[in-house]
């Protein structure tokens, strides 16, 4: 057999359920002598290898979703997780991304609605913490801009950021998870709109609550809408908006790359 | 003439090493996250220390943390991710990051595997299994010779432990890696762990083993602790790097020590973290080791 097909085949075996590790073809089987140990033996070694090490990957990852719902239904989701989406690079500790999306999709999850969002504020806490590294605005790299151009700046925000808005308290869900004893458990019964600036400004990684208006400004420097057009839109959502307040809020929190 | 071979006998410079990042003695262990404060704080008596490249690709606390301890030791860096052996070739991005860190942190040595982890588009996480054969022969070949051109540098490839056999093998493990080296130019890193764990699994005698490999090859050994896991009325040596190097493993270094002489010989250990003190008596085990077969040669030879 060619090399391709043999890690092609063994790929596929790996990434199926351990009872199903024999259901290989029988070209493939007969690759491999057998001796004193049977072949099933053998490739549940390397089975468990591979899907354990991803399973600690995605536990080390989710350590909140791990709180919430307990080793054993995290490591059975997580599974499943694994065998539809191998990871695409040898970087594991960035592995994880959609297991948000999948969530949703996960029936023994459908009861707990809020998990997604928990799911997506870990992986933002966890693209932070390994985002590359970059330089902060200088807090007075604008005023050296001429002011005739200034509406035309763009400013980006740091390669670290992710803007969360979730119809669930996630910071006191956090809290909860973190230290139960001091931290009230969390109402999940009702609506209160969290929005979450999750960024890593050097080398502890922030979680910042914002308003409305702040969202929406943050939102549209992320999508690369120039300065002036981004004030005038988010003034246009809402009216109160205060500009100066916001530019010297996240030049202090470093939210924004040197220009 | 480099440091080691001043401090430590041996007629040779450490193999493999650009002769301005040679190290003054012969062991080291991995560095692993848990360790890092208390390495910085009290520097422990190591010669130098092993990190995966892919934990340092991101930027961040791990990178910081590298600097800081780069400023103190020599660093080897030990790639888990390339996958040699798949039968594609080395993935350019791969490539890039690691030669990135190449060029920040200067490893003394740098190395990979003779496995394969990646098939398409998927990474399997593992060090796995390939026949011996002239189609994986060639393949490792071209994957190592992409990263040597890559990198400007040669690197090592290590043994590796497997827990299947292949029926239709054309070589032993030492042939395929002496052919490795020779047609690439590249050099062996000879995991001593590894060659027990095999001999165990696959039934060949390890003395056979350190003795074909050609000697002037090996730039670095490792040494880690295995499992004994049962399977039916067998067992079969697992290569988990969470435990203490075993004796008989202790042994079998000695004896590669003897053939081969002082090379820089590292301790693994991956899982269940142990006090950093573990591990630098374990380092500390292995150069006694180097010490005594050392000077029983230079009191033979004076003699």
């Amino acid at each position: 057999m060619k090399l391709a097909k043999f890690q092609k085949q063994f790929k596929e075996t790996m990434f199926r359920p351990v009872r199903e590790i024999q259901e290989c073809e029988d070209d493939f089987k007969a690759l491999f002598s057998e001796g004193d140990i049977s072949l099933e033996e053998r490739l549940k070694v390397y089975h468990n290898n591979v899907v354990g090490s991803l399973s600690e990957v995605l536990r080390v990852t989710f350590p909140l979703l791990e709180n919430l719902v307990g080793e054993d239904f995290l490591r059975a989701m997580s599974r499943d997780f694994i065998f539809e989406n191998p990871p695409t690079s040898a970087c594991v500790h960035m592995y994880g991304a959609g297991f948000d999306d999948f969530i949703k999709t996960y029936d023994p999850a459908k009861s707990l609605p809020y998990l997604v969002d928990v799911a997506t504020l870990e992986l933002a806490l966890n693209t932070a913490y390994y985002a590359s590294d970059d330089i902060a605005l200088a807090p007075d790299a604008l005023a050296q801009v001429p002011p005739e151009t200034l509406g035309d700046v763009v400013l980006n925000l740091r390669s670290s950021t992710t803007l969360i808005a979730s119809p669930y308290p996630l910071e006191s869900i956090r809290s909860f998870c973190l230290d139960a004893d001091n931290n009230p458990a969390p109402d999940l019964t009702e609506e209160h709109t969290c929005r979450l600036l999750i960024v890593r400004p050097a080398l502890e990684v922030s979680i910042i609550s914002l308003s409305e208006d702040e969202f929406e400004m943050l939102r549209l420097l992320q999508d690369k809408v120039p300065l002036g057009t981004a004030v005038e839109k988010t003034m246009d959502a809402f009216p109160t908006f205060d500009f100066t307040a916001f530019l010297q809020k996240h030049t202090v929190l470093e939210s924004f790359t040197s220009l | 003439m480099s440091k080691l071979a001043t401090s430590h006998d041996v007629s040779r410079a450490v193999p493999f090493c650009p002769p301005d990042l040679s190290i003054d003695d012969p062991v080291g262990i991995g560095l692993r996250s848990p360790h890092y404060q208390e390495i910085i704080d009290q520097p422990p008596h190591l010669g130098w220390l092993e990190v995966h490249p892919e934990n340092y690709f991101g930027g961040g606390m791990h990178r910081h943390y590298l600097k800081q301890i780069r400023q103190d030791f020599p660093i080897s860096m030990h790639g888990v991710g390339l996958s040699l052996g798949s039968d594609q070739p080395v993935d350019e991005q791969h490539l890039r990051q690691f030669k990135e860190l190449i060029d920040i942190f200067e490893p003394f040595v740098i190395s990979d595997h003779v496995s394969w982890s990646a098939s398409g588009n998927a990474h399997l996480n593992d060090l796995l299994p390939l026949p011996y054969t002239q189609e994986t022969l060639n393949r490792l070949c071209e994957n190592i010779d992409r990263t040597q051109s890559y990198f400007g540098r040669k690197i090592l490839v290590e043994n590796p432990s497997t827990y299947l056999a292949f029926n239709d093998n054309e070589m032993p493990e030492y042939e395929l890696l002496n052919a490795l080296c020779e047609k690439t130019g590249c050099g062996l890193l000879l995991d001593i762990n590894n060659i027990y764990v095999q001999s165990h699994n696959h039934g060949i005698d390890p003395i056979e083993y350190i003795d074909n490999v050609k000697h002037e090859n090996v730039g670095e050994m490792h040494l880690a602790g295995h499992i004994v896991k049962k399977a039916g009325e067998h067992t079969i040596l697992i290569d988990s790097h969470n435990q203490l190097v075993r004796n008989e493993v202790w042994d079998l270094y000695e004896y590669a020590v003897k053939r081969i002489g002082s090379i820089p010989t590292l301790i693994e250990w991956d899982q269940d973290f142990p006090p950093l003190e573990t591990l630098v008596e374990e380092a500390g085990r292995a150069r006694s080791i180097i010490e005594r077969v050392t000077a029983g040669k230079q009191s033979h030879e004076a003699g």
